[in-house]
């Protein structure tokens, strides 16, 4: 059975197509990510599935029921995280979570769900005096209450220092363990090769790639990543010559050439700069990743 | 669900130092200041020129209706006359007037020449009352007795009835000080401040911060949410009512004259009219910015020109409009009657009508524009 379906979802504000036809569906027990820059669509597109937005057109149902037409019956079986939550600032972690636990029907136990998000030490803490991370746990936690089906995440790492991150990984990761659909966004590659099942690439409102992060990767790529900082010495009609070389992208002063041949590439590469009388500064050779497949979709980095 | 949504916002304001200060602290202090400073002397001992300058029927008849002030009714203790100690004295214009200058007297009426001539003729004419503005509290209050009779006199030639006594009489029951007047006002104004800051201010900064947006993704139906809100500012607005009701009675025997309970009706009404303007507020205000300005927009010319701290009667007829437009005057004006049954500007009814009105319009205005969602 499928958790989410939608089909061919418009959303327009004024002149903008924030959302421009959009198809996809999420299976149970999926961890379904949506991946792209800012202002790609995600949240509108996240909202309009939670029933927050109404769409201008297409059709989305939720675990069999017509989001659009009416959203009630599945309030009770889905958890929302939205991008920004901030709660009532003087009540505790317990005392949210027990207020919105109010809301619902079946509800998990309040300490259960503090657990699910590792902030049992925080649950006599007011949310004011919570950090970023431990406030977006909460908001994880608030949207666990009710035991959902279905988990919407929007941007759940977003602002979190590195070791914010890896704690909310783990929470979702843990959902997953437990038979939980997982909706999220994302504009985080290594956020989105990690934890989904499947990701939706987005751009200006449109799908642009859909499948399996590895797949994606290697649909698109059998090359490798030779990545340099470039200032104009080294002009891309000299690189694109280059043995092994596919293509080259300049994207911010960064030159990524992606080689079939990693070894003839490199040492050509080398020649040339010493021919050139020049040096290349932060040099690295990568694998292919979620990130290079949006380049190579859209000539553009995801985060700018 | 009720009643944990309506205990989470009890945390919130409780915790508030800030909102725990300005609501039930702030109008305390003001309450004591003004309670230290006047609430000793228990009775007007001003002095009062008269000067008649009216040869007709009607002079006469004013100047010795305010001359009566210091006359006890039959059946009514002297002591509780709190203009019985005043003293009236008549004189020339140019004379008395020195003497208001001087600060020998503290008031003066002039009941000018041709009076009885100009009403009797159908044209309209004024008695003026100069008032040493330095008495703070008595020369308003005197100012409305003055008016009162003027009107009773007034009616009592258009419709040609026995005159003056009931309207004077209606101040002449207890010792009105200035704490006494100040306590209606004081309340008045905690009830706006309620309905403009913990009532617009708060609903605003739950919408632009998402708040409200992550209730209406909950079960939680909007209604609920709604009917808490409001229950929890009603109860705030309650409390802080009675408590500054019971901390006058007790430290300054401030005096509730009218009947406890119409006292509460009279401030439930008003309580729930500012709640709904200041859900009209939250309504029209985009950002927390544009609802503070608002807020101050509307809190700063009602706190002066709706008779909280001075009364409105003498203020000139083009401020009058603005003054009968706002509704914390009625508010004023229906406290003070219950109170300490001063001189009304408006019937009851007229009170009772126009904050109803209020409530009505306002609700039903915040209703239609009121967004759940920023944008």
């Amino acid at each position: 059975m499928t958790a989410i379906q939608v089909e061919n979802l418009v959303k327009i504000y004024g002149p903008l197509r924030a959302v421009d036809g959009i198809s996809f569906d999420v299976a149970n027990g999926e961890v379904f990510g949506m991946l792209g820059p800012n202002g790609a669509g995600k949240s509108t597109t996240t909202e309009m599935i939670e029933g927050l937005r109404k769409p201008d057109g297409g059709s989305i149902h939720v675990l069999g029921h017509d989001v659009v037409k009416n959203v009630e019956p599945i309030k009770q079986r889905i958890g929302i995280q939205l991008q920004t939550t901030s709660l009532f600032q003087k009540l505790t972690t317990r005392e949210l979570v027990k207020l919105f636990a109010s809301f619902y029907k079946n509800t998990l136990p309040i300490d259960e769900v503090i657990g699910l998000v590792n902030l049992e030490e925080k649950v006599n803490t007011p949310s004011k005096a919570l950090s970023g991370g431990q406030r977006q746990r909460l908001a994880v936690a608030i949207a666990l209450i009710n035991d959902p089906d279905i988990i919407f995440l929007d941007e759940p790492t977003t602002g979190l220092d590195p070791q914010a991150r890896r704690s909310m990984w783990d929470v979702v990761s843990n959902l997953q363990k437990r038979g939980k659909t997982v909706f999220l966004t994302t504009h985080y590659m290594e956020e989105a090769e990690r934890l989904c099942d499947r990701v939706a690439v987005v751009d200006h409102g449109k799908i642009i790639a859909l499948g399996k992060p590895q797949a994606l990767i290697h649909d698109n790529f059998d090359e490798t990543a030779l990545e340099f900082s470039n200032d104009e010495q080294l002009p891309e009609s000299l690189l694109a010559n280059l043995p092994g070389v596919e293509r080259v992208q300049n994207e911010n002063g960064i030159t990524t050439i992606y080689s079939k041949g990693v070894a003839r590439t490199t040492n050509a590469l080398m020649a040339l700069v010493e021919r050139q009388q020049t040096e290349l500064r932060g040099f690295t050779i990568r694998a292919a990743t979620l990130e290079d497949v949006f380049l190579k979709l859209t000539g553009r980095r995801i985060r700018d | 669900m009720f009643v944990q949504l309506y205990l989470s916002q009890w945390r919130e304001f409780a915790r508030d130092r800030m909102a725990l200060f300005f609501t039930i602290l702030f109008p305390l202090i003001f309450i004591s200041i003004f309670g230290l400073l006047y609430g000793g002397g228990s009775k007007f001992d001003e002095k009062v020129g008269i000067v008649l300058e009216d040869q007709g029927p009607i002079g006469p008849q004013l100047a010795s209706a305010i001359e009566g002030l210091t006359q006890t009714p039959e059946g009514q203790d002297a002591d509780k006359n709190v203009f019985s100690d005043m003293k009236f004295s008549r004189g020339s214009a140019s004379d008395l007037e020195s003497q208001l200058q001087k600060g020998d007297l503290q008031a003066l009426v002039i009941i000018p020449a041709g009076l009885s001539d100009s009403i009797t003729s159908g044209q309209p004419a004024s008695v003026t009352v100069k008032v040493d503005q330095s008495s703070q509290v008595f020369a308003p209050f005197f100012q409305g007795v003055v008016d009162n009779i003027v009107q009773s006199v007034d009616q009592g030639i258009t419709q040609s009835k026995p005159m003056l006594t009931m309207q004077v009489q209606s101040v002449l029951s207890s010792q009105i000080r200035g704490i006494d007047l100040l306590v209606p006002g004081i309340l008045a104004m905690s009830i706006m401040q309620l309905g403009l800051f913990a009532t617009a201010q708060p609903m605003i900064a739950m919408r632009t911060q998402g708040v409200l947006k992550r209730f209406n993704a909950t079960p939680l139906p909007r209604w609920m949410l709604l009917v808490s809100y409001v229950a929890m500012r009603l109860t705030i607005g309650l409390l802080q009512t009675i408590i500054i009701i019971a901390v006058g009675k007790l430290m300054f025997d401030v005096a509730i004259l009218g009947s406890i309970v119409a006292l509460l009706g009279w401030l439930l009404l008003s309580i729930l009219m500012f709640i709904a303007i200041g859900f009209f507020v939250a309504a029209i205000a985009k950002t927390e910015e544009s609802g503070n300005a608002i807020t101050q927009l509307i809190n700063f010319p009602m706190l002066f020109l709706s008779g909280v701290f001075f009364p409105v009667t003498g203020l000139p007829d083009w401020l009058q409009v603005v003054v009968k437009a706002f509704p914390l005057t009625y508010t004023v004006d229906a406290l003070k009657q219950v109170m300490i049954n001063a001189p009304p500007i408006n019937t009851p009814m007229i009170n009772l009508v126009v904050q109803l009105g209020w409530l009505v319009v306002m609700t039903v205005l915040s209703i239609r524009f009121f967004k759940w969602e920023a944008r």
